[in-house]
């Protein structure tokens, strides 16, 4: 390998990673063969609706998944060169709060209800960057005033509850950042708020990411959040990875039918009034079962005999960046 | 045999034995019994383990056996008595409680604190001491003084479930109250307080045992454990078979009605797989993915 | 113009705050009314009161004050069995189909509740009439025997739209009827909502917060910030000229998945978030977030007409355009950002 080559070696890189998770009442196979890689400073949007595996193909990982789900990886996840599936139960707390900064959908769930904000913010800090007491305090400061929490003094006193939920997902960015992660990993982080406070969530991550220099990951099922904010996106549907490029290659002119039919059903204010909504037909498959072929063909328009044989791979799109990929032979052996 | 998997399942076989034994005894006891349990031959009294009298006799000759499966009898139909009336009486209120809120839950809920104020067992003293020591008195004293528990309980569950959307649609619908209530509230409930019933249980047979015990319950020569602990108490020395038999009795009644309660309202949260389980599945589900 | 089907006139709910015995006033005074066969959107924030709004209408919340009119009748003066029989006819979809359907019964069970509730005796009857209703919300009559956990999000929310029509009702009320779905599934549902209107003349008022769905199924919407109507408007009027500053700053947070649309436009961030209704501010209740706030705002801002369906609630109804100005021409700079 090159110098070079060695240089750009990738921050986050999943090869061919699947999860089987065994729950008493059922098994499924939310991620199957995934492989991607994140950049230094790169931002990678992993898009998907519930059940496609976006939450589970990062937080599985990380061992994030909940208490009393068995989850079987394979493949290789490898963070700053190290498998992470290969690490024990303490290593990965360290790099949980070193290395990799993790953001909850709900920041709530994230953080004790019956604890003043300050403390659990400084008693990550404490832990994790070795300060002592006092220090950690004005660190604690520091990170509120810099995801834009006013008088962090005063807010360090309140408890969860005293916060509103755009304040709370600020806290919880907040003690994510703590301890200088070069990788964010931020899970629905808007999902739960209002446009306008939404709209705040996405500059506030987009600021950080410039003035810290870190990668992020973001998991969302909104597109909306995806254009402002990230370099490069992957789609997801099924547990399998049906597109990944550019975020102007796959946003603006998508290549596989599911990337498209999903922003189709995004309304926005630019269409013709009194236009119908547009959406896709019928339900994502049941990840109990085998599929056979392309996991979308059953609700894909363009649909032939033959998609239902193999499970396509992931094809260079022609006509367009490089990196921009998509698993749909027929619209890349075909191109309209 | 599915139908009895899952109650073995949930509860495990020693408990489900204990507890069926002992519902069985108390059933047909007349029917197991060998002698009759107030029978008296002073001929015969005070007479330790033999082939005619299994458990001995007592004081006044009576066959210990009989008068232990009499009292199972006596402590089974209390039991069932008591959260009979309470359950029912409890329920009705709390349901009405909880759904229309207001001023009839602020009453309600006043009644229930005064009831836990005050130990169960200290009202169930008072209202024996008003209305005479006797069988009956001592349900009605029991029931009365477990009402606020199950009013509390119904009224949490249904206070909760009728501000669940589905309750909320059959209001708009215009359901009437009481369709809402007898067919979706109380079903809700009930599975709640047979859940904690079962766990009270072994609590009550306690309480009965406890008063009769006092003189306040069961009068003889009716048999009940706590009554043949107490009129045993002068022959500790001289036969503490006596006194151990029927103690014995009621200790393994209450553990039994405590892992009874305990393994139901476990059984609602999630345990981890067995790792057999776990491996059989991990099979199972690749072969699943691969055929 | 003829009479609306639905008139809400002055409508406050207020509830109190089991701690400090305050008054939340989620609803403070709201007019709005709903013709036959049309659709209205009601939209703004979560805590803004657009929900209380709603279930007030079906009764699932006292008013304190105020009139709801529906078909010249005062619904909240009628009792008993007529005014049971009124307000069947305005029927409420939630948010989350799961929790409104009962597990215990099967999705034909349900269904057949309601039409026994509508007094439907007749069980062969009822029978008939489930699968006219299943077919109309285009679900398979096989479906009748299955429990709402066994269905899809999308298939479930078609159940309590069917449950719904079983009391023959004139008006939806839909209190973010999609916003639980799946993106892909949401279409499905939104073109019922146009199916019944267009097929049945069923009017609707659809509470959402997503600006661009409504802006597609509404005929007429209304905006509505901390217990009060900030502006109304045909949806041509009102998404093309917002005249109000809190519209305007809501439509320019609702994001493009064009990236590079998104990263050339301008976007007027709000600070912070919705005031607690508990204490809102005096004078314009946006007063407290508007980025162009005078002093002047401080006293009840008129309802200026600009034609004769738009209605904005700001002194300075449709001189500013929040979206030209620069940051730093703002009266009260620290309340905004402005990216370019």
């Amino acid at each position: 390998m090159t110098r070079s080559a060695r240089q750009t070696k990738p921050l986050l890189e999943a090869i061919d990673f699947s999860v089987t998770l065994h729950t008493p009442s059922v098994s499924v196979r939310p991620v199957d063969r995934v492989s991607y890689s994140v950049e230094p400073g790169e931002v990678l949007a992993i898009v998907g609706e519930s059940g496609s595996g976006k939450t589970i193909l990062n937080m599985a990982p990380l061992d994030l998944l909940p208490v009393g789900v068995n989850a079987d990886m394979e493949g290789a996840v490898r963070f700053e060169g190290v498998d992470l599936l290969k690490m024990s139960a303490s290593e990965l707390e360290a790099i949980c709060g070193g290395g990799i900064g993790v953001v909850f959908q709900d920041p709530l769930s994230a953080l004790n209800p019956v604890r003043k904000i300050g403390r659990q913010l400084t008693e990550g800090i404490e832990h994790h960057l070795g300060l002592t007491a006092a220090q950690a305090d004005s660190r604690a400061a520091e990170l509120m005033t810099l995801v834009g929490l006013s008088d962090p003094r005063s807010r360090m006193q309140q408890y969860p509850h005293e916060l509103s939920g755009g304040m709370r997902q600020r806290v919880g960015i907040a003690m994510s950042i703590a301890g200088e992660p070069r990788l964010l990993i931020a899970d629905e982080p808007t999902t739960a708020l209002d446009v306008t406070v939404q709209a705040q969530i996405v500059a506030l991550l987009k600021d950080l990411q410039k003035r810290l220099g870190m990668a992020i990951v973001i998991i969302t099922h909104d597109f909306g959040v995806v254009s402002g904010l990230a370099d490069k996106v992957a789609v997801m549907y099924a547990g399998r990875l049906s597109e990944i490029g550019g975020v102007r290659d796959v946003l603006i002119e998508p290549a596989h039918p599911y990337t498209q039919g999903l922003l189709r059903s995004v309304p926005s204010l630019t269409v013709p009034m009194n236009t119908k909504f547009a959406g896709l037909p019928g339900q994502p498959p049941n990840l109990a079962r085998r599929i056979e072929g392309c996991a979308f063909a059953p609700r894909c328009a363009e649909v032939r005999p033959e998609c239902s044989v193999h499970r396509p791979a992931l094809l260079s799109v022609p006509r367009s960046a490089t990196g921009h990929l998509a698993a749909c032979p027929v619209v890349i052996n075909h191109p309209a | 045999m599915k139908w009895f998997n899952a109650p073995i399942r949930i509860v495990g076989w020693p408990t489900l034995l204990l507890v069926l034994s002992f519902a069985f005894v108390a059933i047909f006891g007349s029917v197991v019994s060998p002698y009759d349990p107030a029978a008296q031959n002073l001929m015969q009294a005070m007479q330790p383990f033999s082939p005619e009298h299994w458990l001995g006799t007592d004081n006044l000759g009576r066959d210990t056996l009989s008068r232990l499966i009499a009292g199972a009898q006596t402590t089974l139909i209390g039991v069932t008595s008591i959260l009979l009336l309470a359950g029912t009486v409890g329920m009705i209120l709390g349901t009405l409680a909880g759904y229309f809120g207001g001023w009839l839950d602020e009453i309600v809920m006043r009644l229930c604190d005064f009831g836990f104020s005050v130990p169960s067992l200290f009202v169930a003293l008072a209202i024996v001491g008003v209305f005479g020591p006797s069988y009956g008195n001592m349900i009605l004293a029991l029931a009365i003084a477990w009402v606020p528990i199950y009013a509390r309980l119904t009224r949490g569950v249904v206070a909760a479930a009728a501000s669940q959307p589905y309750i909320e649609s059959l209001r708009v619908l215009g359901a009437s109250p009481a369709r809402i209530i007898f067919r979706h509230l109380i079903p809700v409930a009930l599975g709640q307080v047979l859940v904690y019933a079962s766990a009270d249980a072994g609590l009550l047979a306690l309480a009965i045992a406890n008063l009769s015990f006092l003189g306040l319950g069961v009068q003889p020569p009716q048999a009940e454990w706590g009554q043949m602990l107490v009129s045993a108490m002068p022959y500790i020395q001289e036969a503490p078979r006596l006194v151990i038999l029927p103690g014995l009795a009621l200790t393994i009644l209450v553990v039994g009605f405590n892992l009874l309660g305990e393994r139901i309202a476990l059984a609602k949260n999630p345990r981890p797989m067995a790792r057999r389980k776990l491996s059989l599945r991990r099979a199972i589900f690749k072969q699943e993915m691969s055929a | 113009m003829s009479k609306p089907l639905l008139s809400i006139v002055d409508l406050k709910t207020h509830f109190r705050d089991s701690r400090t015995g305050a008054d939340i006033r989620a609803c403070d005074g709201v007019t709005l009314d709903i013709n036959a066969g049309e659709i209205v959107g009601l939209v703004g924030e979560s805590g803004c009161g657009k929900s209380t709004l709603g279930r007030t209408i079906v009764g699932l919340e006292r008013a304190r004050s105020g009139q709801i009119r529906f078909r010249g009748e005062e619904v909240l003066a009628l009792r008993g069995s007529r005014g049971a029989a009124t307000r069947r006819k305005i029927q409420y979809i939630f948010q989350d189909p799961l929790s409104s359907l009962s597990p215990r019964q099967t999705i034909g069970e349900a269904i057949d509740e309601a039409l026994v509730i509508n007094g439907e005796g007749n069980r062969s009857a009822r029978r008939a009439r489930i699968a006219e209703l299943l077919e109309a919300v285009s679900l398979p009559a096989q479906l009748t025997d299955r429990y709402p956990r066994e269905m899809s999000g999308g298939q479930r929310q078609r159940v309590c739209i069917a449950r719904a029509l079983a009391a023959d009702p004139d008006v939806l009320v839909c209190d973010e009827p999609v916003s639980s779905l799946d993106v892909s599934i949401r279409a499905q549902i939104m073109n019922l909502f146009l199916k019944l209107r267009d097929d049945l003349g069923m009017a609707c008022l659809l509470i959402a917060h997503d600006l661009a769905i409504v802006r597609l199924a509404a005929q007429r919407v209304y905006v509505m910030y901390l217990g009060k109507i900030m502006e109304q408007g045909t949806s041509a009027e009102l998404y093309g000229h917002p005249a109000h500053p809190y519209t305007q700053a809501l439509l320019s947070a609702v994001p493009l998945t064009n990236p590079v649309q998104e990263l050339a436009r301008r976007r007027i961030l709000l600070s912070g978030d919705v005031p607690s209704p508990m204490n809102p501010p005096s004078g314009c209740r946006f007063r407290s977030r508007c980025p162009v706030a005078q002093p002047l705002c401080e006293t009840f801002p008129p309802a200026a007409a600009l034609s004769a369906s738009h209605v904005a609630h700001c002194h300075f109804a449709g001189e500013c355009d929040l979206a030209s100005i620069k940051a730093n021409a703002f009266s009260a700079p620290h309340l905004v950002h402005v990216q370019g």
